[in-house]
């Protein structure tokens, strides 16, 4: 079991490697800097600019020395916002994002299971066409309509809820919907065919010759069946949700990380787009680890290694 | 006389589907005592399975509409009875074993969490047991080598006639009257399958049990039972003691079933019964075997043959009893 950590662990910094080198090559690929700027700055500032930055050394020479920073875990300065490293960026955005992207999940979840479940004890009932019509309307429509929508009803014909920055509970509302919004419809889905298979499983008559009641076979025999895909979608929905909620910041103008990754890539700021991609990846890929740990305790048909 | 533990008459049940109603069962007697092994005989379809599923209440209640003039199992009239009342009566009084071990236990649960849920239900321990030591018991009783270890594997991790012990164990853990075993061997190898009839044989006289088992299986059937009902298109044709259906059968499906065997003495084809059977939904008028029937007169197109009655119970619907002035 350890032995299998250790490996991931391992791969899991190779393939960061590996995106850091691609981001890396990429952004040197594209014409122009941090500092072209419509406006023409005197050579002379900009000379001394550069050589601040070691932007003047040559490109391999830059890879070297962002590869051993990064390593230390020194994600570098910004280019854009004078006095201001990576690092103090993903530090004071990224709990604003995770706070979004966690109650959103936790939403997304929690609300997906309950509609799917109540779908699916009711197949071809009213409450079941209802979910069923809902959660494809969910996953059909773009999130920023979506956004827009409870802007313009919630916020602003009603005026409910704030619909702009993020100062509270109230404020946490909207965004936290409307990122959740995709996921809950495509859960409740996953959930309801998943349940539905469930019942038609051996076992589940097994147990209603038993003398099972049905509260007890749902609970016991279907839900912990039924919940497997679920688990497999939450890797990549809890990576998606933390690292992919940049349309919903700009929407409710949220100071999240999102935001600051969008305008970092507008102002060519080199190390803020390779800093937020490193941190991204390294979370997507830290997540599905602990997706794959996580799998083996509810599903014991898998088996992480032999010796397990 | 031993108890009567099921007493079942003239039940018919009916399934919607969606080419309109299917009559499954027509007018059919069910009954058991205990210590006797009850074998129900007949083609896949021939609705043997349907039957015993509602003797455990576990037909679903809006497509499936049962019919009978008395239905009673351990002395419970169970017409009406709604699901909380089936789920006393289920695990406890009647137990059922399923076809295939591989699918009829559940992945995600230890076997011994599966067996215990039984036991908790159960009234026969008391109020102060040690599951643990209930489920240990009775799955040494089973033949499990090392039960202490099965109690915490998950089914995936044993072979198919070790899940079928640990069904038998399940069904016997809630300490029922009546056992209903559904093809329990089917999906098995032909030395499991051997073993686990020694086991249910054994069982049966040792516990006193009913036993109905259900099978193809004419074979199994003499090793195991001590009366055999022959089914066919949802109706038994013939119902006797194991001896007389193979000394003496008297329906003419019975004896091809019995022809169609493969014989030791034979080296020819096997002689299987000509033709198909019937559909359901377009069921022959009279005896529904007349189109296969090779002695087939002019009345079993026409007219249903009544029960006749020989020796030692012996029943079948057969018009050729007529012409032996029966």
């Amino acid at each position: 079991m350890t032995r299998y950590i250790l490996r991931r662990i391992g791969s899991a910094f190779i393939i960061l490697w590996v995106i850091i080198s691609i981001t890396f090559v990429l952004m040197h690929a594209i014409p122009g800097g941090p500092f072209t700027d419509e406006k023409k700055i005197p050579p002379q500032v900009k000379a001394t600019i550069e050589a601040k930055y070691h932007l003047q050394d040559s490109v391999f020479t830059q890879y070297t020395d962002y590869l051993a920073n990064v390593i230390t875990g020194d994600l570098g300065p910004s280019y854009k916002y004078e006095g201001r490293t990576v690092n103090d960026i993903i530090g004071d955005a990224f709990p604003i994002s995770a706070q979004l992207g966690l109650l959103a999940l936790l939403v997304a979840v929690v609300g997906g299971l309950a509609a799917g479940a109540i779908s699916a004890l009711r197949p071809n009932s009213i409450v079941d066409y209802i979910i069923t019509f809902v959660s494809t309307l969910g996953m059909s429509v773009p999130t920023f309509i979506i956004g827009a929508v409870f802007v313009y009803v919630v916020g602003f014909e009603l005026g409910w809820l704030p619909v702009a920055l993020w100062r509270g509970p109230e404020y946490m509302i909207l965004p936290v919907l409307t990122l959740a919004a995709q996921p809950m419809a495509f859960i409740a889905r996953l959930t309801r065919s998943a349940l539905l298979d469930v019942y038609q499983q051996e076992y589940i008559r097994t147990a209603r010759a038993k003398g099972l009641g049905a509260w007890t076979i749902f609970i016991r025999h279907a839900l912990g069946n039924a919940i497997l895909p679920v688990i497999t979608y939450l890797g990549p929905l809890a990576a998606g949700l933390l690292t992919g909620s940049f349309i919903v910041e700009t929407i409710f103008a949220i100071p999240g990380l999102g935001q600051y990754f969008v305008t970092s890539i507008y102002n060519r700021d080199y190390t803020v787009i390779l800093g937020i991609t490193i941190f991204y990846s390294a979370l997507v890929v830290a997540l599905n680890i602990i997706v794959d740990l996580l799998y083996p305790l509810i599903d014991p048909r898998v088996a992480t290694t032999k010796e397990a | 006389m031993s108890e009567m533990l099921i007493d079942v008459r003239n039940l018919s049940i009916t399934i919607d589907t969606f080419r309109g109603p299917l009559q499954v069962v027509r007018n059919q007697d069910i009954v058991l005592h205990s210590g006797e092994v009850l074998g129900i005989v007949g083609e896949s379809g021939c609705g043997k399975s349907v039957m015993v599923s509602s003797l455990m209440g576990l037909l679903p209640k809006k497509q499936a509409n049962i019919k009978a003039e008395r239905f009673t199992i351990g002395g419970k009239d169970c017409l009406g009875f709604d699901e909380s009342h089936w789920n006393e009566l289920r695990g406890t009084t009647i137990a059922m074993v399923f076809q295939d071990p591989m699918t009829s236990l559940n992945p995600i649960l230890t076997i011994g969490e599966q067996i215990y849920e039984v036991i908790h239900r159960s009234h026969a321990y008391g109020k102060e047991y040690d599951a643990r030591k209930i489920a240990l018991d009775i799955l040494t009783k089973m033949g499990l080598s090392s039960p202490e270890r099965r109690l915490i594997q998950y089914p995936h991790e044993l072979s198919g006639g070790m899940r079928q012990r640990v069904c038998i164990a399940m069904a016997l853990a809630g300490r029922p009257n009546i056992l209903i075993c559904d093809e329990p061997t089917t999906a098995l190898d032909i030395t499991t399958e051997a073993q686990i009839l020694r086991l249910l044989q054994d069982l049966a006289v040792e516990l006193g049990i009913g036993i109905i088992f259900i099978s193809h299986n004419l074979r199994i059937v003499a090793q195991l039972c001590d009366r055999v009902m022959v089914m066919y298109a949802g109706k038994c044709v013939e119902s006797a003691t194991v001896e007389d259906i193979f000394n003496n059968p008297r329906h003419p499906y019975t004896m091809g079933l019995l022809m169609s065997l493969p014989q030791e003495k034979w080296h020819g084809e096997l002689k299987a019964i000509e033709g198909q059977p019937p559909d359901l939904y377009e069921l022959p008028r009279g005896c529904s075997f007349t189109p296969r029937c090779k002695w087939a007169m002019r009345i079993c197109g026409k007219q249903i043959p009544m029960i006749s009655t020989v020796g030692n119970h012996h029943e079948y619907t057969c018009w050729l009893a007529k012409l032996e002035g029966l």
